[in-house]
């Protein structure tokens, strides 16, 4: 009964004792989910124990697939229904407290045709993305989403193989300069980004671009399709700026300018915004852990100053 | 005797193809520079053409002083590096009138013509400084490849010269500072 409550509210605006019981039911959704999965752990563990002893692979086999399915059929749908509320109250209240116009959809992601039209990143064979995002933080309008990309390939013995090529955040930013050519600079350890080569149209390809930041060249390659639009993005501010963003987050960073647009890759192997049915529901260290998330998105904002309108509009 | 003659042969033309790669890549920095100076002419331009019109700007706001005289700069191409730091020179202390006589001149300072002249000129500084930067950056790298041995070698046999850096003035980079 009280899902219908935990179901259609947030934390933000209501008052304590609200609050606090919506907290309640989520840990009690939580408890149940808990509960199950331990269950079900249980009862997998004895089933395949209990295989071993008839040592047949084939029962083995059949033990654990058993036991699979016991966990899903008895836990996926409470842990699911704890995930889906502990996103829609928690995170959902977070991203309200520090950004508006929030519109965050868990369960979607962004389109793989976005990241696919920068035609900078590699975009394998499986293309997974969700905890979707689009709010406006300073003013400043942003997507982002959790995003995961992988090859597949299947050896001459028959065994499937992947490779994760991307595993962690995409954002995409409105910048605050116009800019006309597609500029990448992408951190050397960086390594599943790609670029329009020998086969682009001559004023399409991307070519390297040294800039005057040596320390800058050391870390990052810079391609670009016409060279001064690099000069005119990178700054020394911006470069400074985006060595800061290098220092202060943990991943590899890919960063496409494109179409007045900024898309970043942060290849960090992360899933963020992920709620664990064995850790209690704390609505004060929840939210700082989220909040703390929060600020890979914030951080780009603030230190590039994105915010920054000084170079928007001018252009006669 | 033959095995020698082979080595010979080999680092001859080894010698030959690495003068060539070296001559080849030196040309490549020549025509990237003379991109980049063209790069400054284009973002010069623009700036004289939105500090012309800013100019006109302030004189129809103050018709009656004495010290609205800007300073006359000529602007035609294939101008020197020397012509064209004059040139910028100049309109670096035509700004600096402007930006006095908008204090001066509330109504001018709060016109919507001249706050859009005002977005312009940063925003073609920020293109000016970016065709000035991606210029020093070729010459620096031109410059750093003539005189590193062996390189040296190919550009003194080629009578390659340095470049000229095209600097930075200390009065233009207080132009960012507009207040909008």
């Amino acid at each position: 009964m009280y899902m219908n409550n935990v179901d259609n509210q947030n934390v933000n605006g209501m008052n304590t004792n609200n609050s606090n019981n919506i907290i309640m039911e989520l840990e009690n959704l939580r408890l149940k989910a808990r509960n199950r999965a331990i269950i079900a752990i249980i009862i997998g563990i004895l089933i395949v124990i209990l295989s071993f002893f008839l040592i047949q692979p084939f029962i083995i086999i059949m033990a654990i697939a058993g036991a699979l399915l016991i966990y899903r059929a008895l836990c996926a749908k409470s842990t699911k229904k704890f995930v889906d509320n502990y996103k829609k109250i928690i995170i959902l209240d977070a991203f309200n407290k520090k950004f508006s116009d929030v519109n965050y959809k868990p369960n979607l992601g962004i389109d793989s045709n976005v990241i696919a039209q920068t035609q900078m990143m590699n975009m394998g064979d499986i293309y997974y993305s969700n905890d979707y995002i689009n709010a406006k933080y300073k003013n400043i309008n942003f997507e982002s989403a959790d995003v995961l990309i992988q090859d597949v390939y299947t050896d001459s013995d028959g065994d499937t193989h992947y490779t994760t090529l991307f595993q962690g955040q995409w954002f995409i930013f409105d910048f605050n300069k116009s800019f006309k050519a597609d500029l990448q600079v992408c951190e050397k350890n960086f390594t599943n980004a790609k670029r329009k080569g020998l086969f682009a149209k001559k004023e399409e390809q991307l070519h390297k671009v040294e800039l005057e930041d040596i320390e800058f060249n050391k870390l990052f390659n810079v391609y670009s399709q016409v060279e001064v639009e690099a000069f005119y993005v990178l700054t020394p501010n911006v470069m400074q700026h985006i060595k800061e963003l290098n220092n202060k987050i943990p991943g590899s960073l890919l960063f496409c300018f494109i179409n007045n647009k900024l898309h970043v890759g942060l290849y960090n192997n992360k899933d963020l915004f992920e709620a664990s049915i064995f850790r209690k529901v704390d609505a004060v260290k929840d939210e700082q852990r989220t909040l703390q998330e929060i600020s890979y998105i914030t951080d780009f904002v603030d230190i590039l100053q994105l915010d920054n309108t000084l170079f928007k509009g001018g252009e006669m | 005797m033959v095995p020698i003659i082979i080595i010979i042969l080999a680092i001859i033309v080894i010698a030959i193809v690495w003068y060539i790669s070296i001559s080849n890549k030196l040309n490549r920095y020549i025509v990237k520079i003379d991109e980049a100076d063209s790069g400054i002419d284009v973002a010069l331009t623009k700036r004289y053409d939105v500090l012309t019109k800013m100019m006109d700007t302030v004189k129809a706001y103050a018709k009656h002083e004495k010290e609205t005289l800007f300073e006359v700069i000529q602007m035609r191409q294939g101008m020197s590096l020397e012509e064209k730091k004059d040139a910028n020179e100049k309109m670096n202390r035509n700004m600096e009138k402007i930006n006095i006589l908008a204090e001066a001149y509330p109504e001018l300072k709060s016109s919507e013509n001249y706050k859009t002249l005002q977005q312009s000129i940063v925003e073609v500084e920020e293109h000016l400084q970016a065709a000035r930067r991606m210029y020093n950056s070729n010459v620096s790298i031109y410059n750093q490849m003539l005189v590193t041995f062996p390189n040296s070698i190919v550009a003194n046999n080629k009578h390659m010269q340095k470049k000229e850096f095209f600097e930075a003035e200390e009065s233009k980079k207080s132009d960012v500072k507009i207040e909008l």
